[in-house]
């Protein structure tokens, strides 16, 4: 079988959620996914498409109704120290130092205190914030406190790291910034990222594919790998192009009413892109990324 | 290579907040400290001894209102005996220590109930509307039924000496006992409302980075609830003091600060007793203060958090 080679494995996933008056919330249904070693996907989709979810649920930190969760062949049980996790929002301990957050999961290794500073100086080296590791999180922004979380999670060196909108509430600028950062350590790395967005132009930017969610519950509703070499030129015409692709896929999910119709996972609509029409839009896109994501929704 | 990893502007731009002490500079205003700004707290007490003494004047009667130089007396001779129940300081160390015993037991079995109560559903549900009810019972009311219980054990009986001969024969068990029911209480009430108020982001961040239950207890849990743990204990420690002196007042008790000012009372020495008030009010200021600057020690992220 091929997919023992994948890193990770979704399979036939399900999650219902009961609400405290007893109703069932479908969040999830029938998700499969792949991820291999080494790759970078991102997860794009609608709010409320179940993204986060899934996330938690490859984490650890929520069970899946139905389906296996599978990482190097092996299944999840419960939340790991293998599959290290960003969160959207800032989780940084406010009673630690910023080498003290670092240094949280190596103490928790039991690794030697030296060893533990020698790495968390490394980690803080290299997402640019080694001159701030005496600093407290009120002491830092909002960008600077993410880059922590994301050195705090990679100094455990995990199986796979999840990043669930980390740059949300980032501006672009300092989001553009921190999208080159996570490129850089992938890169040094090979790690292997699900990365979770509302922005299409960073999932472009960013991912080796991008995996559409859609509907609810919530299903797969398109893969789209991106071939662009890095680094990626976002105002390039290719760029543009993967950005319309993926639209058109969340577009036609959002038609065909998803999540209603068959399991299987959509092909790539094979529709033409009128490039020429579509020009004001894209650029729309590129500014305003989520603004993409709600327009669809609704419509 | 493309993607280079300085520290940004808007990284160095960050200043570096310290946190100053702030009785002083608080009380003194925002802008326009001048010189004599540190005077500012000390002005308002200044101003009703003032008015004390101009009433003590007026009125002119020891019996109702002392004068202050009759009161400064007392209190400028602290280690001298008053009216042959030892001196003002001794009394006073007394009243201290009680306190520090019985608020010391509460903050050992308080502080441990507490977390066992906040992290666990269970012992919640069962013991939590017991101790909503039982808190209510004012400590005073329990010391007729503590003496009843304890008679008038004191710590040296408890190893089985019947007198040390030291400052410990005038502990007595029951005395303890109410001021560690007083105590305990918003102890344990405020350092549940800090495990409750934990966030859960925490606790999954750090199980997400390979932490087991005992990890997420030691290493989020606690140090995420203390600021709070702190504040019980600021409360506890007060209430503690509150107490007792009314306990150094009642029948069955012969010494502490409380007792000094019934005895001024019996024998008509009001400067004895506004001394004792006074003292009252000194050490529980000193009291609390000392706490506040140990939880902000402790917790020193918190006072920037908010």
């Amino acid at each position: 079988m091929a997919q023992v080679n994948a890193k990770l494995q979704i399979q036939e996933m399900k999650k219902v959620f009961y609400t405290e008056d007893g109703r069932q919330v479908r969040a999830l249904e029938e998700v499969n996914l792949n991820v291999h070693a080494g790759e970078l996907v991102c997860l794009v989709g609608p709010t409320g498409c179940g993204k986060t979810t899934l996330l938690r649920l490859v984490a650890g930190l929520d069970v899946p109704t139905q389906g296996k969760i599978l990482l190097d062949g092996q299944p999840v049980a419960g939340p790991g120290a293998d599959r290290g996790m960003v969160f959207q929002q800032y989780s940084l301990f406010p009673w630690r130092t910023t080498l003290k957050n670092v240094t949280f999961g190596l103490e928790i290794k039991k690794q030697p205190k030296s060893k533990q500073v020698v790495l968390a100086r490394k980690a803080l080296a290299q997402v640019g914030l080694e001159k701030f590791e005496k600093a407290y999180p009120y002491e830092l922004s909002g960008g600077m406190q993410q880059r922590v979380a994301i050195a705090r999670a990679l100094v455990n060196e995990p199986q796979v790291l999840l990043m669930d909108e980390p740059y949300g509430a980032l501006d672009e600028r300092t989001r553009q910034k921190l999208q080159d950062v996570l490129l850089a350590l992938c890169q040094d790395k090979q790690k292997t990222v699900l990365f979770i967005t509302h922005s299409l132009d960073e999932a472009v930017y960013l991912s080796d594919r991008v995996v559409v969610l859609g509907g609810m519950p919530g299903k797969v509703v398109g893969d789209i790998p991106i071939n662009l070499p890095h680094p990626r030129q976002r105002v390039s015409q290719a760029f543009v192009e993967q950005l319309l692709q993926i639209r058109q896929v969340i577009a036609d999910s959002t038609l065909d009413g998803a999540g209603m119709g068959d399991d299987k996972q959509h092909p790539l609509p094979q529709r033409a892109l009128n490039l020429s029409n579509a020009t004001p839009c894209c650029f729309q896109d590129v500014n305003k990324p989520k603004n993409v994501t709600r327009r669809s929704d609704s419509s | 290579m493309r993607h280079e990893l300085t520290p940004t502007r808007e990284a160095l731009g960050v200043k570096r907040n310290r946190i100053r002490p702030k009785l002083l500079s608080q009380a003194g205003g925002g802008r326009g400290k001048t010189r004599w700004h540190w005077l500012v707290p000390f002005l308002s007490p200044l101003i009703l001894i003032l008015l004390w003494q101009v009433i003590a004047v007026w009125v002119d009667n020891p019996f109702i209102l002392p004068r202050v130089e009759s009161v400064w007396g007392v209190l400028s001779n602290p280690m001298g005996d008053v009216l042959g129940q030892g001196s003002l300081l001794y009394n006073i160390f007394l009243s201290a220590v009680r306190v520090v015993l019985g608020f010391l037991v509460a903050v050992l079995v308080g502080v441990p109930i507490g977390l066992w109560m906040g992290a666990y559903q269970t012992p919640y549900r069962i013991f939590f509307p017991l101790i909503e009810m039982l808190r209510t019972i004012c400590p005073i009311a329990f010391i007729p039924f503590a003496m009843a219980l304890f008679r008038f054990y004191t710590i040296p009986n408890l190893v089985g000496v019947r007198y040390s001969n030291t400052f410990l024969d005038e502990m007595l068990i029951s005395m303890l006992f109410v001021l560690y029911w007083g105590a305990v209480f918003p102890i344990v009430l405020n350092t549940v409302s800090g495990v409750h108020g934990v966030k859960k982001l925490f606790v999954e961040t750090a199980q997400t980075l390979g932490a087991n239950k005992s990890n997420v207890f030691w290493k989020v849990i606690y140090p995420a609830a203390l600021p709070s743990i702190m504040t019980g204990l600021r409360v506890g420690a007060g209430v503690a003091w509150m107490v007792v002196i009314a306990a150094e007042m009642l029948p069955g008790s012969d010494s502490g600060i409380g007792y000094l000012i019934i005895y001024g009372y019996q024998l008509a020495q009001m400067n004895v007793l506004v001394a004792g008030m006074i003292c009252i009010g000194l050490v529980g200021f000193i009291l609390n203060k000392s706490l506040y600057y140990l939880s902000v020690t402790v917790s020193r992220w918190q006072a920037r958090e908010r």
